[in-house]
């Protein structure tokens, strides 16, 4: 796992970048002028997000990103505690959200399913075992009770 | 462990400290009440959750006390016996409506908390049919701009000073205040001090009645119509487990959902106000792609998908992507050199391409000088360069 500032640093060495994000676009575009220097001379760059910015209009292929109203997920939250997302309305994507989109490009068939996702996270990282069962309605908490 | 009997029912409270509405909710008993919330003080100043309260004796007897009590002022002790549907307990309730409801204007029809009003469910429920009030009401003037995102109706409000204390206790700013006394009390801030600390939009949750108003989501959608979805705040990482109230996929509305787990029972004003951006007209509703080598235009799902999968499929191969002219074209298959690559600004020199890698592998095991066995032409793609890589001979 590479922190997004090693990720800038080196982005003179890579040939492809596939870039998720979702930021609320409350503050601005989430990436300013020198970093989207570095990532636009990627030679494929794609960028997954809600709006338009600087480093989507240097891309070569932008997609659309689902709001946290849009999508079935979780999130895992700054003290370990992973709560069950659930999607209210309909994205302009129409139903193709950001995990939806992931399987069109590993060719997966079928539709994107959230707890299926999450028990697959649960078997490959252990960290993760947690999210296999049942979320309840306040969450799980992921690495033990110390955190 | 302490048994409480509500409504001729024992329930076990186990060790915990409760007050005889919390008691009386593990029985499947509602007690009505306004001002009482479980994060914030007690003060008893609403009197809706008058009920007859008494002790069991040792002996089996039990000794109920003469006037009725407000609930959540009484701490629930083993033995304690709690009556919420007597003659009595229904006549307190009734009459607490009647005096709430004296100069409380009937605005149901203009009021955005119409549907989800503590007010109109208890008068359905506990509450008379009729009203004796022959006077005209008392018609304090509206603030509108209490706060930034808040509006307070002072005619509707019950004095049950739920968000005075929220203001004071959780805020910690104290905006809100009660001011005057008697029947002249109101709501009010200081002159030049309005309600704009980051938590302001929580005390329109905690009013029971339409006094307390979203600024935001005034006027926009009734509440019956709204559809409310479990999920948490994408604001921060702090992950607040919310509502997002919406209808015909427009959100019109973010509130809290209680979890002592995440947050507890508030948010912040910048989860709940920002979601404007859900519905807005800037989100990207389809993919854009390069596909003449010029600028970003929309493509067809069924046309990017694919594209983009064969890019970073060769792109993880060792395969260059393609330069401007083969784009949106397919015939990519990667026949230049790095030296080019270099120039067009891709894989810096010196950096060793992965299919160069193994085929440079492949040439050393033939033979120790490099050389395979075969003669390539001077100049050729097929022979080595000075820096020992093979090109592609693909």
């Amino acid at each position: 796992m590479l922190g997004f500032d090693r990720l800038l640093a080196d982005a003179g060495n890579l040939t492809a970048l596939y870039l998720t994000a979702g930021y609320p676009p409350r503050l601005g575009p989430w990436l300013d002028g020198a970093g989207v220097e570095a990532l636009a001379k990627i030679p494929l760059l794609a960028v997954q997000d809600l709006a338009m910015s600087p480093l989507a209009a240097a891309a070569r292929f932008v997609m659309p990103a689902a709001s946290f109203a849009e999508k079935d997920g979780c999130y895992v939250n700054h003290a370990g505690l992973a709560q069950e997302l659930h999607w209210a309305v309909k994205p302009g994507s129409l139903g193709r959200t950001d995990g939806q989109i992931f399987l069109y490009l590993l060719e997966r068939r079928g539709l994107i399913q959230a707890a299926a996702v999450r028990q697959e996270l649960a078997r490959e990282i252990p960290f993760f075992a947690p999210l296999a069962g049942a979320m309840g309605e306040f969450g799980v908490k992921l690495g033990g009770d110390a955190k | 462990m302490a048994v409480v009997i509500i409504n001729d029912k024992p329930v076990d409270i186990g060790s915990e400290r409760l007050n005889l509405i919390q008691a009386a909710l593990k029985a499947g008993v509602f007690i009505p009440h306004y001002c009482w919330h479980p994060a914030l003080s007690v003060v008893a100043s609403c009197r809706m959750c008058l009920v007859e309260v008494g002790e069991k004796k040792p002996d089996g007897t039990v000794a109920m006390q003469p006037r009725v009590v407000p609930a959540c002022q009484t701490p629930a002790k083993d033995g304690t016996v709690c009556i919420t549907g007597s003659d009595k307990a229904k006549a307190a309730q009734g009459r607490t409506l009647e005096g709430i409801l004296l100069n409380h204007p009937l605005d149901c029809p203009v009021c955005d908390k119409a549907g989800e009003c503590l007010l109109q469910d208890f008068s359905y429920r506990y509450g008379h049919a009729t009203s004796r009030m022959i006077d005209p009401k008392n018609t304090p003037p509206n603030k509108p701009d209490i706060g930034e995102h808040i509006s307070l109706f002072t005619d509707r409000c019950i004095m049950c000073s739920r968000c005075v204390r929220f203001t004071r206790e959780i805020a910690g700013s104290a905006e809100l205040q009660v001011a005057n006394r008697g029947h002249h009390s109101e709501i009010d801030i200081f002159p030049g001090d309005p309600v704009n600390n980051k938590l302001a939009g929580n005390v329109v949750d905690l009013c029971p009645v339409g006094a307390l108003a979203n600024k935001d989501f005034l006027y926009k959608q009734r509440v019956w119509f709204l559809k409310s979805q479990a999920s948490v705040c994408a604001g921060c990482s702090t992950g607040c487990s919310i509502h997002v109230d919406h209808n015909k996929d427009i959100v019109y509305r973010i509130r809290p959902r209680e979890n002592p787990q995440a947050q507890g029972y508030f948010i912040c004003d910048d989860g709940r106000f920002d979601y404007a951006y859900v519905n807005g007209k800037e989100r990207l509703q389809e993919p854009l792609a390069r596909l003449d080598g010029g600028a970003l235009s929309a493509a067809a799902w069924e046309l990017a998908i694919p594209l983009l999968r064969g890019e970073f499929v060769k792109a993880a191969r060792g395969i260059l992507p393609s330069p401007p002219e083969y784009w949106g074209r397919g015939e990519w298959t990667g026949r230049r050199d790095l030296a080019d690559a270099h120039r067009r600004g891709g894989v810096p020199p010196g950096e060793i391409h992965q299919g160069a890698v193994r085929r440079r592998q492949a040439v050393s095991r033939l033979g120790a000088d490099g050389r395979c066995g075969r003669e390539f032409p001077a100049g050729s793609q097929g022979q080595a360069d000075r820096a020992g890589q093979v090109h592609d001979p693909r």
